[in-house]
């Protein structure tokens, strides 16, 4: 008796593995999309709520936390103080430097850009799921694709699903964003990606190109939707492909995502 | 009716507040879910078959709002459910004083299965679906220990408030025991 008890939970047990197996390995791409636009709707503006309150409670308790650091630092500073009211002058000619580098190297100014502002919803930013919603969707003419950016014009990723009033960005990190790149320094092209376990690389970059610790990258402006001048990231480490074929440089990004806030969409170049 | 109702709106909103408040408190990598604390809580002081319904439930929102694979935290949920309780069945004799130490046991070693079991069903999916090897992406690296450290220690925050849960679900379950 108590024998086929146990077979018969063993084959419920195999019967709802096997289930989340098919769920898992067979669901066709975007199968459960309008479920998830109807979860998403519902849970908008509460999502949109515990967002702010979390991000709101971390600067605090890291507020709370260097409150120690403050005074050293409050005596630094009015030494850094006085050393850069010297600087200031010196800076003013390296802005209008600075502007003119930013011309010659392409970088793309924000003002060029149709820019739909957007805050942060939710996000995950751990190794296996690299993405944050966003509190705009197909309403506010979002569509799959589209760059996203930081108010610096630092790209951070492309909107990889589209609901009604919210949207998915996948970050560069993530192994299904491509983006067509170019070393600032030395022009050489190539394909910056996300990769597990390295963060992000720019790949297929010829044998013969050079890439140089510290270089910047930015987007080359190949492929749809995406303009030149966008930054990147800056060269990490350069390492050569496993099939010795490419080199592969890996990026440090220039933004933290964990403390993003407030991104922009781009929806048209001006 | 109720109490069911205010069962999935617990899950539910467990969810939202891992990945939009929660997620905000990026520690080493490690943000803390309340979800899987309160699924391995559940699982060690309930029987299986009373919280499975939930666990799975609560793994599917999970997939539902964090555009992972979808049915991969249902899965991890489910099987992460069955070994806590499980094991702790076998262990249940152990006196009642060690039983907050057995709990914090199981938070940190589910925390540490849920980050491999999630590791494992990405690369197998990668390799069938896309036929990518992810080789720099491993099954087990040394900070997942931080983050089950880090669940933990979280766990040990909120444990009054899971105690209130589980009366809740105890409540709910009399007429499933009867």
């Amino acid at each position: 008796m108590s024998q086929k008890y146990l077979s018969s939970k063993i084959i419920k047990f195999s019967v709802v593995l096997l289930i989340f197996v098919f769920l898992i390995f067979l669901n066709p791409k975007g199968f459960f999309s309008p479920f998830r636009n109807v979860f998403l709707w519902v849970a908008y503006p509460f999502q949109k709520a515990s967002y702010f309150l979390g991000s709101k409670t971390a600067e605090t308790f890291y507020f709370i936390g260097s409150i120690s650091e403050i005074k050293n630092e409050n005596q630094n500073l009015i030494k850094e103080n006085n050393s850069l009211l010297s600087k200031i002058a010196s800076l003013e000619s390296e802005k209008r430097e600075n502007e003119k580098l930013r011309k010659e190297l392409g970088l793309a100014p924000r003002e060029k850009f149709d820019l739909e502002t957007a805050f942060v919803m939710a996000q995950n930013n751990q190794e296996t799921g690299n993405w944050l919603e966003i509190s705009k969707g197909s309403s506010d003419g979002i569509r799959e694709g589209m760059p996203v950016i930081v108010s610096d014009g630092i790209l951070v990723g492309r909107i990889g699903e589209v609901f009604g009033s919210s949207s998915r960005v996948n970050l560069l990190l993530d192994p299904t964003s491509f983006v067509n790149a170019i070393d600032l320094e030395t022009g050489s092209k190539g394909i910056v990606r996300g990769e597990f376990g390295l963060g992000i690389v720019m790949d297929l970059v010829d044998q013969g190109e050079a890439l140089n610790q510290g270089d910047l990258i930015t987007t080359s402006g190949l492929g749809e939707g995406m303009p030149k001048g966008l930054l990147i990231g800056k060269i990490q480490e350069i390492k050569i492909s496993e099939d010795k074929l490419f080199q592969q440089a890996v990026i440090s990004p220039r933004v933290r995502y964990s403390r993003l806030e407030t991104v922009f969409v781009i929806k048209n170049q001006k | 009716m109720k109490k069911n109702i205010l069962i999935l709106f617990i899950f539910f909103l467990s969810v939202i507040l891992d990945v939009s408040f929660f997620s905000n408190f990026l520690i080493l990598g490690y943000a803390p879910s309340f979800t899987l604390a309160l699924v391995i809580y559940l699982s060690f002081e309930m029987d299986f078959s009373s919280v499975v319904v939930w666990v799975v439930l609560g793994g599917l929102f999970w997939d539902l709002i964090s555009f992972d694979i979808f049915g991969t935290h249902a899965l991890i949920f489910f099987l992460i459910s069955f070994a806590v309780s499980f094991i702790s069945k076998k262990i249940l004799s152990a006196p009642k004083f060690s039983r907050p130490f057995l709990i914090l046991g199981f938070v940190f070693l589910g925390t540490l299965l849920n980050s491999i079991l999630l590791a494992l069903i990405f690369k197998v999916y990668f390799w069938i679906r896309e036929g990518k090897m992810l080789n720099n992406f491993h099954i087990f690296e040394k900070e997942y220990f931080y983050g089950a450290f880090l669940e933990t220690i979280f766990f040990l925050l909120l444990y009054s408030f899971m105690r209130r849960v589980k009366k809740l679900f105890e409540k709910q379950m009399i007429p499933y025991i009867k």
